[in-house]
Order: C-alpha cells, then sequence, then structure tokens
C-alpha cells in the first residue's frame, strides 16, 4: 500500500510538470499579450518595452518557465501582474469562498441523489421513476446560467424573499452566519442541479445491477428483512460508481463553478479563475493550474484508495 | 487606432460585462463562517417574505436601505491614481479618494477649481500659477504647494509606468511659490492644460508617498490618503471595497456616510442586484434598458466625451483613396446604428469631435448623408471597377477584408453586422471577424487589421484624439502612423497652441471640415452614457459617471 502510493506521488510530480509546462505553452501561444500592457494609457512602445522587461517577459522562454519553476520548489506562486499581490495570496483569500459553495452543492446533491436513485432501482419504471427520469434529464441539460438568472429574477427580484447576488449584504454591520447562508441557497442549489441529476442516475443504474446480484438473492433467502438487504449489502455496494462520480466531481471545489460564480457575484476561484485568463495574468493563470491540478491529482488518489475501504476485494498494489 | 486613455478600461469592463469573465472574492471572515455551514436550513421563512412582498402590492420594487451608497465596479481596484492598475475601476475608486487642483464643473464639464480655489494664465500663455485654498488630506496634514509639486514631477518623470504623462503635453516644470502658490511652466504654450488637468491628475501626499516606487507603492495602496470627500476604510480582496466620509474635506463633509464599491463583474447580476435593491448604480448597453426599468429604478442618460468608429487601416492599399473612404462613409448606415441598435440615445455626428466639446464642437457640420448611388459614383472616380462581382481597386486588388469586433458586446456586434451589410451594397465583401478583447487589442496596435469597430473615451478637448490623425504628433502614439494629412497635422499644431476657446475655436472648425472630408476613419455616433439608478439616490447631475463621482458628497440618499 505505502509502496502505491509512493509512486503514485512520484508519478504525480510529472504530471504537474507536465501540466506546468502544457499550460505555460499555451498561455504563451495564445495571441495578444498581459492586460498590463493595455490598461495603462498612451503607452509608447519604449514604454511598453520597459514593462515587458520589468516582468521579465523579453527573456527566452524556457528560461521564464525554469524560473518559475524554481520559484515553485520555493512555494512562490509569484505576483500577480493584475493586483500586485502574491498569488499564493489571492488564491488563499478566494479558496474559503469556492470550498464553502462547493461543499454545500455536493452535500445537497448526494442528500437527494441517493434517496432517489435507490428509490428508483427499487420499482424502476414505475410511476415515481418515469418522472425522476424526466426531471434528471432536465436537470443535466438546463444551462446554468439560465436557471441561475431565473431564480434571481424569481426568488430575488419578484418576491423577494432571497438576496440576488453576492456573498453577504453589503453594508451590514456584522456579517452574520444566517446572512450568508441566505445568499448561499441559490448559487448552491443551481451548482447541485446538475450534480444532483448526474448521481441519481448513476446510484440507480449501479443498484438496478447490484440488486440482480446472486449474493442479493443469497441474501434474502436467508431470510433477512428487505430493509437490510437493501442498506446493508446493495447499497454499499453500488456506491463505488458514485465515489468515482463525486471524486470527478471534487476539482470544482477547489477551481471552483466559473458560471454559477459569475452569474451570483460569489467571490470564489471561479472567477478568479476567468479574471487570470482575460486580463492574460500569466503568474495567476499559472499559479491557479497549478494548485487545482495538484487537488484534482491528490483527489483521485484519495479516491483510488477509498475504493479499497468500500470493496474489500479491489486490493492496490 | 490610436489607443487612448481611458479607452481600454472603459471597454474591458463593458467586454468583462457582456461575456462571463470576473472576478470577486471572499473575506477572511468567511473562513471563519465555514465550519457553521454544514447542513443548514433557510434562516428565512420564505412564506412569511413572500407574505410580506404581497402585502406591499409591489411585484417588484425596492432601493436598498443601507445607509450606503452601493457601487458597482467591474474589478478588483488597486488604488494607485498615477498608475491605474486596473483601468476604470481604479478610477472610479480613485474620484471619491483624491482631490485634484482643478475638476470637471457638474453641469458644464469644463474646469472647475477643486483644491486650486483659483488659477491665472500669463499672456503668452506659458504660466500657470494656482492658488491652493485651505485643506488637508485624510491623515490631518495640509495640502500644501509641495504636494503638488511633487505628485507632478512623479507624473512627469520617466520611469513612471503609463499614466496621464503624455496629457500633460510640453509641461516643463512646477515650482512651489510659497505654501500656497504654485506654477506650471510650459515649454509652449498648451491650450488643453487645464482640461487635461482635470482629467484624472490627483494631488498626493508627499509625505506618505516620498521613497516608494509608484509603480508598485504596496504600503500606499494599502492604507492610501488623499484629500478626497471620502478616506479609506477597508478593501476586501475581491469582494468590496468601503470608503468613509471624511469630516474635514475643505468642501464640507459627505452627506452618504459611506460609499461601498461591490466588485460584480457580470452586467447582468448588476442589473438583478440593481432590481433587487441591493445596488443603487449600473452602467449599460442599449439593448440592456428594457430590462433594466423598474419601479425602483431611474433611468439616466449622460453626456460623455466619446465617439464610435469604423477604424480604418489607412496603411492597407485598398482604403489609401479618401474617396474610397468616404464612399465607405456614404454608404454606412449610421441611421439605422442610431435608431435601431443605441434607440437614439446619441447623435450621429462627422468627425472625432463630438458635442461635449461645446466650444469646439461645429454644429453646423453635417455627417455625410446615408446615400450609396453618390457612394458608387464617388468608387468610380477613385477608378474603382466591378469585376467578377466583386469591387476591385484601380491596382487590381479586390475588396475582400475584415471588419475586427472584439467578442461579447451586443452594441459592436450590431455595429459590425450593419457596416458589413452596408459596404456589401458597394461591391465590397467584408468579412466579420470576432475576436478574444487582447488579441483584437493588441492587432489593432500592430496595425494588423483593415477595419474595425472602435470607439474612444477622451478628455474633453478637441486635442484629446490628435494622437489618432496627426502623423507628426509629439510622439504619444509612435504605434499608429497610419494617417499621414499635412493638413490635418497643421490644424493639430495651430489649435494646441492656442491658449483661450476663442482663438482655437476656427481652427478646430477647419479640422472637422478636413477630418470629415478625408474620413481617416468612418466616424459614426456620439453615444450617451446609459446608467440606472436606484430610486433612491440624488443629485448625481447631467455628466459622465466619471466626472460626476467627484461630487458624489453632494449626492443624498432618500429613505
Amino acid at each position: 500500500m505505502s509502496r502505491y502510493i509512493l509512486s503514485r506521488l512520484v508519478q504525480s510530480v510529472i504530471l504537474l510538470f507536465i501540466v506546468a509546462l502544457i499550460t505555460f505553452a499555451l498561455i504563451h501561444a495564445a495571441p495578444g499579450g498581459p492586460g498590463i500592457l493595455m490598461s495603462d494609457q498612451k503607452l509608447t512602445a519604449q514604454q511598453m518595452h520597459q514593462i515587458e522587461v520589468a516582468l521579465g517577459l523579453t527573456r527566452p522562454l524556457y528560461i521564464q518557465f525554469w524560473d518559475w519553476l524554481v520559484q515553485l520548489a520555493h512555494g512562490n506562486l509569484g505576483i500577480a501582474y493584475t493586483s500586485d499581490l502574491p498569488v499564493t495570496q489571492m488564491i488563499a483569500v478566494r479558496l474559503p469562498a469556492t470550498l464553502l459553495l462547493g461543499a454545500s452543492a455536493l452535500a445537497l446533491s448526494l442528500v437527494v441523489a441517493i434517496p432517489v436513485g435507490v428509490i428508483t432501482a427499487i420499482k424502476p419504471r414505475s410511476v415515481v421513476d418515469n418522472i425522476t427520469s424526466a426531471l434528471s434529464f432536465i436537470g443535466v441539460s438546463v444551462p446554468v446560467f439560465w436557471l441561475g438568472l431565473m431564480l434571481i429574477i424569481v426568488f430575488g427580484i419578484q418576491w423577494k424573499v432571497l438576496p440576488a447576488a453576492g456573498m453577504y449584504t453589503e453594508g451590514a454591520s456584522v456579517v452574520s452566519t444566517g446572512d450568508i447562508l441566505r445568499h448561499l441557497i441559490m448559487p448552491a442549489f443551481v451548482l447541485a442541479t446538475a450534480f444532483m441529476a448526474g448521481f441519481s442516475r448513476y446510484v440507480r443504474t449501479s443498484m438496478i445491477d447490484v440488486l440482480s446480484q446472486p449474493y442479493i438473492r443469497t441474501a434474502r433467502s436467508k431470510g433477512l428483512s428487505a430493509r437490510v438487504v437493501l442498506y446493508r449489502h446493495a447499497l454499499r455496494n453500488s456506491m463505488i460508481p458514485l465515489v468515482t462520480m463525486v471524486g470527478l466531481a471534487l476539482p470544482l471545489l477547489i477551481g471552483g463553478a466559473a458560471i454559477t460564480e459569475q452569474v451570483f457575484a460569489w467571490p470564489g476561484m471561479g472567477q478568479l479563475a476567468v479574471q487570470a485568463a482575460y486580463a492574460h495574468d500569466y503568474p495567476l493563470i499559472m499559479g491557479i493550474t497549478i494548485v487545482v491540478a495538484a487537488a484534482v491529482i491528490l483527489i483521485n488518489l484519495v479516491t483510488d484508495l477509498s475504493y479499497v475501504l468500500i470493496d474489500p476485494r479491489i486490493d492496490l498494489k | 487606432m490610436a489607443q487612448s486613455p481611458d479607452r481600454l478600461p472603459r471597454r474591458a469592463f463593458l467586454k468583462r460585462a457582456a461575456a462571463l469573465g470576473g472576478m470577486a472574492a471572499a473575506g477572511g471572515s468567511v473562513a471563519s463562517l465555514l465550519a457553521a455551514c454544514g447542513g443548514a436550513a433557510t434562516p428565512t421563512s420564505s412564506t412569511a417574505a413572500a407574505t410580506a412582498a404581497a402585502t406591499k402590492g409591489a411585484a417588484s420594487g425596492a432601493a436598498p436601505t443601507v445607509n450606503a451608497l452601493l457601487f458597482p465596479i467591474g474589478s478588483n481596484a488597486t488604488p494607485n491614481p498615477v498608475t491605474i492598475p486596473d483601468g476604470l475601476s481604479t478610477i472610479l475608486l480613485d474620484k471619491n479618494l483624491f482631490a485634484q487642483l482643478v475638476r470637471p464643473d457638474p453641469n458644464t464639464d469644463q474646469p472647475a477649481p477643486d483644491l486650486a480655489k483659483s488659477w491665472e494664465v500669463s499672456q503668452d500663455g506659458l504660466t500657470y500659477t494656482f492658488h491652493l485654498r485651505d485643506a488637508v488630506f485624510h491623515d490631518n496634514t495640509p495640502v500644501t504647494a509641495s504636494d503638488v509639486k511633487f505628485t507632478m514631477d512623479l507624473i512627469m518623470a520617466p520611469s513612471t509606468t503609463g499614466g496621464f504623462r503624455t496629457n500633460m503635453g510640453p509641461l516643463k516644470a512646477t515650482n512651489v511659490i510659497d505654501d500656497k502658490t504654485v506654477q506650471m511652466v510650459m515649454s509652449a504654450p498648451y491650450g488643453p492644460f487645464l482640461t487635461m488637468l482635470q482629467y484624472n491628475i490627483p494631488v498626493l501626499p508627499e509625505h506618505a508617498l516620498a521613497g516608494q516606487d509608484i509603480n508598485k507603492p504596496t504600503k500606499f495602496v494599502e492604507n492610501p490618503i488623499g484629500a478626497g470627500p471620502y478616506r479609506w476604510k477597508e478593501s476586501v480582496q475581491g469582494d468590496h471595497i468601503t470608503v468613509t466620509a471624511f469630516d474635514k474635506y475643505w468642501d464640507g463633509a459627505p452627506a452618504i456616510p459611506q460609499v461601498i464599491y461591490e466588485i460584480i463583474a457580470d452586467v447582468d447580476t448588476q442589473i438583478a442586484k440593481l432590481k433587487a435593491g441591493e445596488l443603487d448604480f449600473v452602467m449599460v448597453e442599449p439593448s440592456q434598458i428594457a430590462s433594466i426599468q423598474g419601479t425602483n429604478v431611474q433611468m439616466s442618460y449622460a453626456n460623455q466625451t466619446n465617439y464610435y468608429y469604423m477604424g480604418i487601416n489607412d496603411q492597407n492599399p485598398l482604403f489609401k483613396d479618401y474617396r474610397v473612404r468616404q464612399a465607405m462613409s456614404m454608404a454606412l448606415n449610421r441611421q439605422s446604428m442610431l435608431q435601431d441598435v443605441y434607440l437614439n440615445h446619441g447623435q450621429l455626428i462627422a468627425s472625432p469631435i463630438d458635442p461635449t466639446m461645446t466650444w469646439a464642437f461645429d454644429k453646423s457640420l453635417q455627417p455625410w448623408p446615408y446615400d450609396v448611388s453618390q457612394a458608387k459614383a464617388l468608387l468610380q472616380q477613385a477608378g474603382c471597377t466591378v469585376k467578377n462581382g466583386v469591387l476591385t481597386s484601380p491596382t487590381g486588388q479586390p475588396y475582400n477584408f475584415k471588419i475586427l469586433v472584439d467578442i461579447g458586446n451586443p452594441t459592436r456586434k450590431q455595429f459590425g453586422l450593419i457596416a458589413q451589410q452596408s459596404w456589401q451594397q458597394l461591391g465590397m465583401k467584408p468579412q466579420m471577424d470576432f475576436e478574444e478583447f487582447n488579441n483584437w487589442y493588441t492587432q489593432i496596435g500592430n496595425m494588423k487589421f483593415d477595419t474595425a469597430v472602435e470607439w474612444w473615451i477622451t478628455p474633453n478637448d478637441p486635442n484629446a484624439v490628435r494622437g489618432g490623425y496627426d502623423s507628426q504628433n509629439d510622439g504619444t502614439d509612435p504605434q499608429h502612423p497610419n494617417f499621414d494629412d499635412p493638413q490635418t497635422n497643421q490644424l493639430f499644431a495651430q489649435g494646441v497652441a492656442q491658449s483661450t476657446p476663442a482663438t482655437r475655436t476656427p481652427i478646430y472648425d477647419k479640422l472637422q471640415a478636413r477630418l470629415k472630408q478625408m474620413q481617416p476613419d468612418v466616424f459614426m455616433l456620439f453615444p450617451q452614457e446609459i446608467r440606472g439608478f436606484s430610486s433612491r439616490v440624488h443629485g448625481f447631475g447631467p455628466i459622465g459617471i466619471r466626472d460626476a463621482l467627484y461630487y458624489t458628497y453632494r449626492w443624498t440618499l432618500s429613505a
């Protein structure tokens, strides 16, 4: 096991290097220079050149990349062009908001998806199954920005029961937990919608599959109650595909959901990433990419390890 | 064409707004709240709230209730008033933090007293003497002539990147006469000087900035000190910036105790927040007017120096002959642009000098009429012929070219499409080329384009557009020597060297006529700034928001 983890970690470092290299190559291949060169007024070619020299952009690319790697090894992601702040600090400031939104959405989607998946699997092609199937397809296919705006119009503008956007009421003397939760409801629901729909389908399919297995028949014929068979024997075994799906969804917790964050003015990582991309803020783009990539790799490792806990038949070597 | 002061910031702002992009960030306080958010229930009873809303009898319509002006900015703003690192966001923030020597009059937009209570210009137009009023910075130190000198020297220093240095023209030296008198000396007469001085030129405290690198004043931007009506309170990276009333402001304490700049990149979200009573202001495109109107919103249309045009690459042999450009101007359905796209919030223009430049704008000069047959006649005169259904230049080059538009803005997309249809009537084969903003900008800057939908927000002086059209212009725009007309150059040079509007006006009248004739770009229209305020805001006046914000301290909020 520890040997397995070690080899995975070594692979991870190589993978991260490749990710960094590709990202670096892509941002420098993209047309248009960093936004900082354009935000100044009436820069002459000479002044532009001065800035480029100051930013180190005139050096050969491989030296720039090497420099970035050396800084990374020291835990330094550089200074963002757009804010004059350390990239690590910018990421650290936004991570909590993204984690809050992502975790809430994920929790909400699982709380709904697992029971729905189980119920529809017990009686496939029943009325309940057909209705939830239809809802799932709608949930998967409805565009996030549209759903978000519709909710804002209905609950924020027409009925005024929830705040339209933002993370808390600006200008309030004290930021209360209740206030943040009120702001969290709509974006979390929107983000959860697509997850919910997908997850419930996976649970359903996997559950139907498991329920037809011989060991379920055996359990039933032993005279165990339907409830015990369902929850003790079937549910746990049907969780493996879901764990994979959740594992794949987890990077969103770190990377942020750009569109949802955008529509609800939610101050998270997704917005930061979009901003960085628009401004061609090279250090910020590289920083976000490497942090999210590291998180993805780590989460995948944890997901793989968790299979062992769920299914003893799986042995990692 | 020429890159300009302030053009990118607004464009970047709109663009970010239109496409899905942007930012905002959580406060540090959020981290501690994470623990509390496990599986929470709704803290509000939605039925109770719905009933409350229903009994009020309004399906929508409420202004914010917090006693602070809630103002959106598109991106996080670093308050460096010299290098303006975040473009428009920084500019909008700076208006309330920093006082200036002169500022735009709230009604006429012409130079009006700020920290300078009065000034004199010498007969030869070379010396400006400013008399400072008694005023203090936010840390209670008095504003002195040496602060003015310090600021101007900082702005003029060659090591300072960007900023508005080139706007200062032939400013040679700033001299302290006494504590409250400062003199600025020109190496040549410079008519636009006061107008340029009111355009984002602050007075900064020497004691707070001395010794810091103005290109990265990390200490100063964490706690900026100015002499404006509001002082710095806090900045929550990417979420909001709060400034609070400065009681010792020279013109009296502000009526609204706080201004909270909320960072909201998406204009749709800004609109939603305005309508939900969570924001006091939003600036929109014409196509968004319908969605913004509501019971708690007051629409406002302001004159802001700005013009839209089809940028032409005059280096391209296709467009070298001015008659071709004139024909393109005549065939362009500008009326449709104004009526159908801009919903009549603006007016057609003949030259880049727009109606906000009150003394310079020639009202009698009409834009070219929309006349396709006259345009065709002009093309024939220029020696163009139609071969295989395509208009072809005298040298045999077909008019296959691109119309470059930055992606994501509905107004500019429409303008581009109208131009395409218009020019097809002449036998030209223009193709739309939608590019991501940075790429769009770079292509124009490097003259790697044929035609492009562009606009230009400038200071309120005709000399401000000189960089785009004067090939001999004093080095401010060396990247854009694309249009070369000695007569234009000469008129610009004459106009800038006169120091009073009375002597400048006849020169600019000739210049406007010349530019109409030559059409270095195809000039289209002067757009008004379209904005919605929440119904509780009063006193914002008829000028563009950049200038109106100098007077935020006079605005009031009704209950």
